[in-house]
This record gives structure tokens, C-alpha cells and sequence, in this order.
């Protein structure tokens, strides 16, 4: 079986393109879904405040593009920081994690953040760097790794037992 | 005026003359007499529990409590020589006073006879069952009572054993119910009430609640939820394995 295969062999070795790629869709429509959630709700909010003169808000459009980069950047910097999974990497089982396998520090953290917030496509490079290695892993010195059981993390404050 | 009159006065002049003074030196003397005396019942930096008053009070608690006993004790010791006592004194007091031969020799058949010929039976009866005492007994009555408390009931129930299934029986065999129920009951009316009764909503979410169906649809979701995540996941890692021997490269180190 595939899925036995890759929850036992794959566990803590790095990730391939495809994974992240997927993992990393995931996280951008989660943000973008957030960002139009908020333009909805600001409108919602304006039909309340004043429901007979109702338009729907004029947001310049780099308005939505500045959110979205803004958000996206904490929100990864806070996940690498913390468990070093952001939405997508939970739903695909990866881990971004130092050289070592340890959690990033907050700095290191943040730069990555920073660095895949302005330079996403930087991602693709993974699949023909030596390791599986994206351009943004080379310099800071991190990795993403297949992460399918959570409870395998040793810094992992509430382990799950992930069903097999 | 003899001796003993002079000194007597003698006595009763000095004291008459002293008694204020001493009035005033106790009055003086009771002010530190009463602070002394708390500080000796209650002595400062004294644990409550080592103070002199407290010991006097648990003395005194336990000393109360003997007491009681004490009492409690000789009523019993009473009651006991009593219960001795009373009916041994009776026996005795009976035999001496030949209570049997008393009313062997009182009642005999002809004073009874006597005394029945005195009296007017037909006019005591009217006397006393007046329609006023008639009505009062029988409303002072219970019939269930009086039935439960005479009639055995283990005889009732075979009785009624016995006869209740042959008579119903004829009876029913002499009755249409189902034409006199259609004739005499309202049906619709009593379906109404019935329905009205229920409360279908209360019901209907008891059995919602009995079923719980978060639970469930948790399960069931999850499940699904973790084969689509399982399957991406193997499909993803399947997709990175030929990808990388695309660029001819040993992906996993």
C-alpha cells in the first residue's frame, strides 16, 4: 500500500516539490479565502451601519494584494515559529525545520517568511537542488520534511496520535 | 447594761465605722482585682488552648457531662426497680381482694336477670338509633377498609378466580363493544386528546438526543476526512518520487 508505505518510510526525510507545491496551495487559498472573507464582512458591516445607501466597498486592488502578502508573511512566520507547520503543511504532512531537525528560531523564522512572501515561485527550485532544497531553505539553512506522525515530535507540546 | 450588751455595741460601733472604708478599698482593689484575674484566665501569648480558662471550661464541660450521666443512670436504675416492683405489687394487691369471688358472688344469674327486666330494650334501641346516629355511623365508614380488614384476601382472589371468567364471558358474548364504542365515543375527539397529550416535539428530541448525532456525523466525517488527507498525502509523496528520478536525482538522503 501506498499511504503504509508513506507514513512509515517517508517520516522524517525532506519533502519533494510536488508535497510542497500542494501544501503551499494550501496555505495561499486559505489566506486569500481570508482576505475575502474580511472584504465580505466589511461589507456586511456596511450594510448594517447603513442598509438603504449599500454599495460594496471600493478596495483598490492593491489594497486585497498588500493584505494578502501582510498576512501571509506573519502567518507563516508565526507557524515556522511555532510548530513549524502552517495549514497546508498539516493537511500534507510536512515540517519546516533547521538542518539539525530542530524548531526555527523567530528570526530565522521570520526571514524565511519574508522570503517566500516575495518570492514564492523560489519554491519550484526544490526539485532539481541536491537534497530537495528550495532556494529559500540554501541560505537560512532549513529543510521541510515529511511529517506524517505528530506524535513523533520530540519539542511537540500536545502529541496526536495520528490513525494508520 | 451588762458586759456582753457593751461589747456587743463596741463591736457593732467599729464596724459601722470601718464598713465604709472597706466599702471604698474593695471598690479601689476590684478594678486591678477583676484585670488580674482575666490575665491569669486568659494570660497573653498563651496558645488559647493552654489558658487557664479554657482548661476550667473543658473541666467544667466534662464534669456537666458526668453529671448528666450520673442522672440519666439512677432514672434508669428507678425505671428498672419500678418495672419490678409494679407488677408483683399488683398481683398481690388482686389476690388479697378475691377479685374472682367478688364477681361470683355479685353476678349471679339472677341478678343479671334482674337487671335485664329492668330494662326497656325496645325504648333504649329507639333511644339510640335515632336517623342522626344512623346517618353519623355510617358516614364515620369506610368500605374499603372494612373490606380489606375482614375479607382474606387470598379467598377473594378465588372467588373471583372462579367466577369473574364465566361471567364475563356471558356477558361479552352478549355485547357488540364495537358498535357500542362507535355509538358512545367520540373517537376523533379522544385521538385529538391523545395527540395533544403526547407532546410529539418533547418526544422527538429525546430520541434526537438518545442518538447522538454529533457523534456520528464526527465519525463518519472524520473518517472520510482522513482517507482524502491519507490518499493526497500518498499521491503527493508518489508525485516527489517521479519527479525526482525525472531530474535523475535520489530525492530521499
Amino acid at each position: 500500500m501506498a499511504a503504509e508505505r508513506t507514513v512509515s518510510d517517508l517520516q522524517g526525510k525532506t519533502a519533494g516539490v510536488a508535497t510542497r507545491t500542494m501544501a503551499g496551495a494550501v496555505d495561499y487559498a486559505f489566506i486569500w479565502s481570508i482576505v475575502g472573507l474580511s472584504y465580505l464582512g466589511l461589507a456586511i458591516l456596511g450594510f448594517l451601519i447603513n442598509p438603504r445607501r449599500f454599495t460594496w466597498p471600493d478596495v483598490p486592488i492593491g489594497w486585497f494584494l498588500l493584505a494578502g502578502f501582510v498576512l501571509m508573511f506573519f502567518y507563516l512566520w508565526l507557524s515556522w515559529a511555532t510548530r513549524g507547520k502552517t495549514f497546508g503543511s498539516m493537511v500534507l504532512g510536512t515540517r519546516v525545520v533547521s538542518l539539525d531537525g530542530d524548531r526555527l528560531d523567530f528570526i530565522r523564522a521570520g526571514l524565511r517568511a519574508g522570503f517566500v512572501t516575495v518570492f514564492p515561485i523560489g519554491l519550484f527550485t526544490c526539485a532539481i537542488t541536491p537534497g530537495s532544497r528550495s532556494i529559500h531553505d540554501i541560505p537560512l539553512a532549513t529543510k521541510v520534511i515529511y511529517h506524517y506522525k505528530v506524535d513523533q515530535l520530540s519539542d511537540d507540546p500536545n502529541p496526536v496520535q495520528e490513525r494508520e | 447594761m451588762n458586759r456582753v450588751q457593751r461589747a456587743a455595741d463596741l463591736a457593732l460601733g467599729a464596724a459601722l465605722t470601718a464598713a465604709p472604708t472597706a466599702g471604698r478599698v474593695a471598690k479601689v482593689a476590684f478594678a486591678p482585682a477583676v484585670i488580674t484575674w482575666r490575665l491569669v484566665r486568659r494570660p497573653p501569648l498563651v496558645p488559647e488552648q493552654f489558658t487557664l480558662a479554657t482548661i476550667a471550661d473543658r473541666w467544667e464541660a466534662r464534669g456537666r457531662v458526668a453529671r448528666e450521666l450520673q442522672i440519666d443512670q439512677g432514672i434508669d436504675k428507678t425505671i428498672e426497680v419500678f418495672d419490678l416492683l409494679v407488677p408483683a405489687l399488683t398481683t398481690a394487691a388482686v389476690d388479697r381482694i378475691g377479685l374472682v369471688d367478688l364477681i361470683g358472688r355479685v353476678v349471679t344469674t339472677e341478678t343479671v336477670d334482674a337487671a335485664i327486666a329492668q330494662i326497656d330494650i325496645p325504648a333504649v334501641i329507639g333511644q339510640v338509633l335515632t336517623p342522626a346516629t344512623i346517618d353519623a355511623a355510617l358516614s364515620g365508614l369506610d368500605p374499603v377498609a372494612l373490606t380489606e380488614r375482614y375479607l382474606d384476601p387470598v379467598v377473594v382472589e378465588k372467588l373471583v378466580a372462579l367466577a369473574l371468567p364465566p361471567l364475563l364471558t356471558s356477558v361479552l358474548e352478549q355485547l357488540d363493544l364495537t358498535e357500542i364504542v362507535r355509538q358512545n365515543v367520540d373517537l376523533l375527539a379522544l385521538s385529538n386528546d391523545v395527540v395533544e397529550q403526547l407532546d410529539l416535539a418533547g418526544i422527538t428530541n429525546e430520541v434526537i438526543d438518545e442518538i447522538d448525532l454529533p457523534s456520528i456525523i464526527r465519525e463518519s466525517t472524520s473518517g472520510v476526512a482522513t482517507e482524502v488527507v491519507r490518499g493526497t498525502r500518498a499521491s503527493a509523496a508518489s508525485a516527489d518520487e517521479a519527479i525526482a528520478s525525472f531530474f535523475g536525482r535520489k530525492q530521499r538522503d
